[in-house]
C-alpha cells in the first residue's frame, strides 16, 4: 500500500527527464551567478553556498511551472538575493563574527605591505556598499557580476533600462563618497 | 572640462573595477555536486509530502463522516425522544378516529386531512393538552349530537340560573333586648388609691 502510494505521488510530481536536462544547463551555467550574488550580501563563502544552493532547490521546485523558462536566471537572481538579506538579518552576528574572522577576500598581492593595502581597500569598499540602499545595491552588485551591462541587469531586476541607468549613477555617486570620506578620515588618523 | 570628465571615468571605472575584483570569488569545486546532491533529495521529499498530504486528506473526510453521523443520530434521538412516546399514546386517539368538528381546543380545530398530510414525526415538539378520554368523548358526542339535530338541547337553553337562594320573611326574626347592668364599685373608699 505505501510502496504504491509512493509510486503514484512520484509519478504525479517526478520531473521529466527533458525537464531534468535543462535544468541541469541551467544549474552549470548560472551557480557562479547564485554564489556571487549570495556573496555580494554575506561576505561568507559557505553561508553563499549554502543560500546559493537552497534558491537552486527552490528553482528546481517551481521550474516545471515556470513559464518563461528564458527568465530562469533573473528568477534566481532575486530569489537568492531575497534568501541572502533574510540570513543576514536573521543571523547578523554570526556574519560580522566571520568578517572580522576572514575578512573579505582579497586581491592577488606581491608584497605583504601590498596585501594589508588590498584587504583595507576591501574592507572600505565592503562597507561603502553596505551602507547603499538595498535597491542601489543589488543594482551596482549585479553590474559588476559576469560583466552584466545595464540591459543585462535590468533584464535580472525586471526594471526598466533607466531606472537601472540612473540608480547605478546614484550608487557610484554614494560609493565614491563614501570611499573619499573614509580614505580622509584614515588619512586624518 | 574634458581632464575632469576623464577624471570622473577613471574613477567610475577603478570603483568598478574594485568591485569586480571583490567579487571575483567563485563557489568551492564541490557546491555544483552539493547542489545536485539537494535536488536529487528533492523529489522523495515531495513524495513524503504529498503522502502526508494524502493522509491529511483521509483523516479529514474520516471526521467528517464521523461527525455527520454523530450529528444524525442526535436529530434522530431528538425527533423520538423516549419520554414521549407514552404520553403521546395516552393522550392522543388514533386519527381515524377524531371526529373533525370545531371545538376551543387546538388539537381538534384540524381536520383528519390536515394531520394526514403532516406525519406525526415531523410536527415539531409542542406541549400536549391532557384531558380525560371520557371528558373528551363525552364533548364529542355533545357538539356532534348538536350538529347532527339528534340532541335536543332547548331545555338546557331555557334553563334559568338561581341567582341567589329564598330567605325567609323579616318578621319571623326574633331579636331579644338587650340590657346593660350598671357595674357596681367593690368595697371600699371611692377615689383611694389601690
Amino acid at each position: 500500500m505505501h510502496d504504491q502510494a509512493v509510486r503514484l505521488a512520484g509519478s504525479l510530481i517526478g520531473v521529466e527527464p527533458e525537464l531534468e536536462q535543462e535544468f541541469e544547463v541551467r544549474l552549470v551555467e548560472s551557480s557562479t551567478l547564485a554564489f556571487r550574488v549570495a556573496f555580494s550580501v554575506l561576505r561568507h563563502r559557505q553561508d553563499a553556498e549554502d543560500i546559493a544552493q537552497e534558491a537552486f532547490v527552490k528553482a528546481y521546485r517551481g521550474f516545471r511551472q515556470l513559464r518563461d523558462r528564458d527568465r530562469f536566471r533573473a528568477w534566481l537572481v532575486r530569489m537568492t538575493w531575497r534568501l541572502a538579506i533574510d540570513r543576514q538579518r536573521n543571523d547578523r552576528r554570526r556574519t560580522s563574527r566571520e568578517q572580522e574572522n576572514a575578512g573579505p577576500p582579497i586581491p592577488p598581492a606581491e608584497t605583504a605591505t601590498e596585501a594589508v593595502d588590498a584587504r583595507e581597500r576591501a574592507e572600505h569598499l565592503w562597507a561603502a556598499i553596505d551602507t547603499l540602499p538595498e535597491k542601489l545595491r543589488v543594482v551596482v552588485v549585479l553590474s559588476n557580476i559576469e560583466e552584466h551591462d545595464i540591459g543585462d541587469v535590468a533584464r535580472l531586476l525586471g526594471l526598466p533600462p533607466g531606472t537601472v541607468k540612473s540608480r547605478l549613477f546614484l550608487a557610484r555617486q554614494r560609493l565614491k563618497e563614501q570611499l573619499q570620506w573614509m580614505l580622509s578620515d584614515e588619512t586624518r588618523r | 572640462m574634458d581632464a575632469e570628465r576623464r577624471d570622473e571615468a577613471l574613477t567610475a571605472s577603478a570603483l568598478d573595477g574594485e568591485i569586480r575584483a571583490a567579487l571575483d570569488v567563485d563557489p568551492s569545486p564541490e557546491f555544483l555536486a552539493r547542489v545536485r546532491t539537494g535536488i536529487a533529495s528533492e523529489p522523495a521529499r515531495a513524495t513524503s509530502r504529498l503522502l502526508w498530504k494524502f493522509v491529511a486528506v483521509g483523516a479529514m473526510a474520516a471526521v467528517i463522516a464521523i461527525a455527520a453521523v454523530v450529528s444524525r443520530s442526535n436529530e434522530m434521538s431528538s425527533m423520538f425522544p423516549a419520554d414521549r412516546m407514552p404520553l403521546q399514546a395516552r393522550t392522543v386517539a388514533p386519527f381515524s378516529q377524531i371526529v373533525p368538528v370545531a371545538s376551543g381546543f387546538s388539537r381538534t380545530e384540524r381536520s383528519a386531512e390536515a394531520f394526514a398530510l403532516r406525519p406525526a414525526a415531523h410536527q415539531p415538539p409542542e406541549p400536549e393538552i391532557l384531558i380525560d378520554p371520557r371528558e373528551s368523548m363525552a364533548l364529542r358526542r355533545l357538539i356532534a349530537g348538536t350538529r347532527e339535530g339528534t340532541l335536543d338541547l332547548s331545555a338546557a337553553l331555557q334553563a334559568t340560573t338561581p341567582t341567589t337562594m329564598d330567605l325567609p320573611p323579616l318578621s319571623e326574626i326574633a331579636i331579644p333586648v338587650i340590657t346593660i347592668d350598671p357595674i357596681t364599685p367593690e368595697a371600699g373608699d371611692e377615689g383611694a388609691r389601690q
